[in-house]
């Protein structure tokens, strides 16, 4: 089968790999119809995530078709359309209970080495480095899916791809991203960050009742498409606004009562804080630069809450721990539980109250891989999300 | 558990003790009768030399009784022996000296360092130390009877230990093991049960004639507010042969903890998930994209 493999920092090419065959008795293996770049993929390609190896297929947003299973599945059929979640996750562990299932105790084969990175291992992600697993990825012609009862979800008639390929990571990670916010009638959510992630974190705290939702990026089309599309009420451009400044203006004084981030590790910023952060991460004495996260938590409301959803690796620096503790900040993070949020957020879409494929602006094919990334991290011809077809 | 497995010296060693006691009693208290019994001369310093060489017989002895280690207690007697025989042989070339009875002391000389020899090699091997038992613990959501009878079956072993090949069940208590060990070369041993509290405790132990020293135990306790069981184990590895012993307890010190760990592991995913868990480049021993062949070494953490 034709796959997206990594090769290398920015050298990501589409090559002709074994077919994925049956492992373990929950496989099944699916014929991807679509696939999308994710943001995180991104950073694989800048090459900030360690433990990638060469040859690694690449992708954890895909769907597609059910075309064998192994003699362990009972909930999925060949002829079966899915949306598969990106983390992987058994469903039996004391984790998966609590539906805490990017946190499944099971799935990384590689917990070990998790284990002495960050203390405790998370799930098994597809596509998403060794550290994680090592499971191939979906930006292919065909995937396994481990513990396939647990995860995937099938798709109603009448839907298009496009507007249930979200499922499988940022329309849930938008959302539980804004969940997290404990969102009160009249509270004010700022949003760092207005790339896919940040636009259905914009609208699902449109969903949850935000009284006030603001953006942040630096591309005018971005935030553009948040006013216009997402629901944003206001939207600020760091590169010409003063971002602490203006919030306290349009708060009166208060901070927006919730900040997302929605960033993760490679946040780009100006000034000597953001020249700073990139010289420590290019000399490897910080893995993430966190400039969005700083002033998240700098411009937050005394008594109000981080949500984080922003991938982080590893390290961050001059963390403003200070502002935490003596203004009672809460953080609150996490890779999305997707599985949780797949059957209530699939009935806002059939019920029509959300379509999440208005971020889509670029369809292209699976074999055009290497142009999309590119595409994608220089955010060239207005890209904001693109998807792939096999 | 100690490290070093304390020992009361066998018969051997204290019969040499007892020898050594004897005669250095002998030289503290009438060291001119006993350099004439030898059939040397004695010169003006010679009983002070004799005492010397008396206490240091006496020291010997205290330490081949007291310390709890004989082996380095017997190769100071073998040192002791050597002194002995260079003085007694320089002795010898004395106009003075009464041969046939110097000769005599020699030669018991040489045959009390043969036994010397002898029982130093035994004990050392009998005392060598013990690798460091490894520990590892896993909370796992099953109920304790569960956990406790899939542990108590030997052949369910190779499904979630990287390390073992195969299990053969012998018996209710024994099972023959074969396991690839640290250091390469494929080790079989026949484990023996030795406690079974069910669904609280097992410890097993290999048997005398086993290629190496496996032994361990598992405790099952209920993990608080209906978390499910938890899972304690303690091991020991060690090969009987000494090189490959001192090789094994290093590997083992080092990665016992970290492959302990990852069995755990396993067992957990067995028995909440139902199967060992493998990602595509765990799963795919040909080249694979997910698996190249310069694959490093984490990636080999755990092939079960």
């Amino acid at each position: 089968m034709r796959a997206t493999v990594w090769r290398g920092k920015h050298d990501v090419r589409v090559e002709t790999v074994p077919d994925p065959r049956i492992i373990d008795q929950g496989d099944a293996i699916v014929r991807v119809t679509s696939t999308a770049i994710c943001g995180s993929d991104l950073h694989l390609y800048n090459g900030f995530i360690p433990t990638m190896e060469k040859g690694d297929i690449l992708g954890h947003e895909f769907m597609g078709e059910v075309v064998e299973v192994a003699p362990g599945v009972r909930r999925l059929a060949v002829g079966d359309r899915v949306v598969v979640p990106f983390p992987i996750a058994c469903g039996a562990c004391a984790m998966c209970m609590a539906e805490l299932y990017s946190l499944c105790e099971n799935s990384n084969p590689n917990a070990g080495l998790a284990k002495k990175l960050w203390g405790h291992s998370p799930a098994g992600l597809f596509g998403y480095s060794h550290l994680l697993g090592g499971y191939s990825g979906g930006q292919a012609e065909y995937v396994r899916v481990p513990f396939a009862d647990v995860g995937p979800v099938k798709v109603p008639e009448g839907l298009g791809d496009e507007q249930v390929l979200f499922l499988s990571d940022i329309f849930p990670t938008g959302y539980m991203g804004a969940e997290m916010c404990g969102i009160q009638p009249g509270d004010v959510i700022a949003v760092w960050g207005a790339g896919p992630v940040g636009q259905l974190a914009i609208a699902s705290a449109r969903l949850l009742g935000a009284e006030r939702i603001i953006a942040i990026d630096r591309f005018p089309s971005r935030l553009e498409l948040a006013r216009t599309r997402a629901g944003a009420t206001d939207t600020l451009n760091y590169e010409e606004t003063d971002i602490e400044g203006a919030l306290e203006e349009l708060t009166a004084g208060r901070g927006p009562d919730a900040c997302i981030d929605a960033v993760g590790s490679e946040a780009h910023g100006h000034g000597a804080v953001y020249a700073y952060d990139r010289a420590k991460q290019a000399l490897m004495l910080e893995s993430d630069r966190p400039i969005a996260l700083r002033q998240a938590i700098r411009a937050c409301r005394s008594g109000g809450t981080i949500s984080v959803v922003g991938v982080y690796g590893g390290f961050i620096d001059k963390f403003p721990m200070g502002a935490v503790m003596n203004r009672s900040l809460t953080i609150r993070s996490g890779q999305t539980h997707v599985q949780r949020y797949l059957k209530p957020l699939l009935e806002h879409i059939v019920n029509g109250r959300i379509d999440p494929s208005f971020i889509v602006t670029h369809r292209m094919s699976l074999q055009e891989a290497p142009e999309a990334y590119e595409l994608f991290l220089e955010k060239r011809d207005g890209c904001e999300k693109v998807v792939l077809s096999p | 558990m100690d490290d070093l497995q304390k020992r009361r010296p066998d018969n051997a060693s204290l019969g040499l003790g007892l020898l050594g006691l004897g005669l250095g009693l002998g030289a503290l208290a009438a060291p001119r009768a006993l350099v004439r019994a030898l059939g040397v001369d004695a010169g003006a310093r010679t009983p002070w030399l004799v005492r010397a060489l008396g206490a240091r017989e006496i020291v010997t002895t205290a330490g081949l009784f007291a310390s709890g280690r004989t082996a380095p207690w017997l190769w100071a007697r073998v040192g002791g022996d050597l002194i002995d025989i260079t003085l007694v042989a320089g002795a010898l070339r004395a106009p003075s000296a009464r041969r046939g009875r110097a000769w005599g002391a020699l030669g018991g000389l040489l045959g009390v360092t043969a036994l010397d020899v002898i029982t130093a090699v035994r004990a050392r091997r009998a005392e060598r130390p013990a690798p460091p038992p490894v520990k590892a613990s896993v909370t796992i959501a099953r109920r304790r009877e569960d956990v406790y009878g899939f542990w108590r079956n030997p052949a369910n072993a190779p499904s979630f230990m990287a390390d073992v090949e195969s299990v053969e069940v012998l018996d209710d208590r024994r099972s023959r093991w074969t396991a690839r060990g640290p250091v390469g070369p494929v080790v079989t041993w026949e484990s023996v049960l030795e406690e079974d509290r069910p669904g609280e405790r097992l410890s097993w132990r290999s048997s005398d004639g086993s290629d190496v020293d496996v032994s361990g135990a598992v405790t099952f306790s209920d993990a608080p507010g209906g978390r499910g069981t938890e899972v304690r184990i303690c091991a020991r590895y060690a090969p009987r042969n000494d090189v490959a012993a001192r090789a094994a307890r290093f590997l083992w010190k080092k990665a016992g903890p970290f492959r302990l760990e990852a069995d755990l592991r396993r067992c957990k995913q067995i028995l909440e998930a139902g199967h060992v868990a493998h990602s595509d480049a765990r799963a795919d021993h040909q080249p694979h994209p997910a698996r190249p062949s310069t694959t490093a070494s984490f990636a080999r953490e755990g092939q079960a």
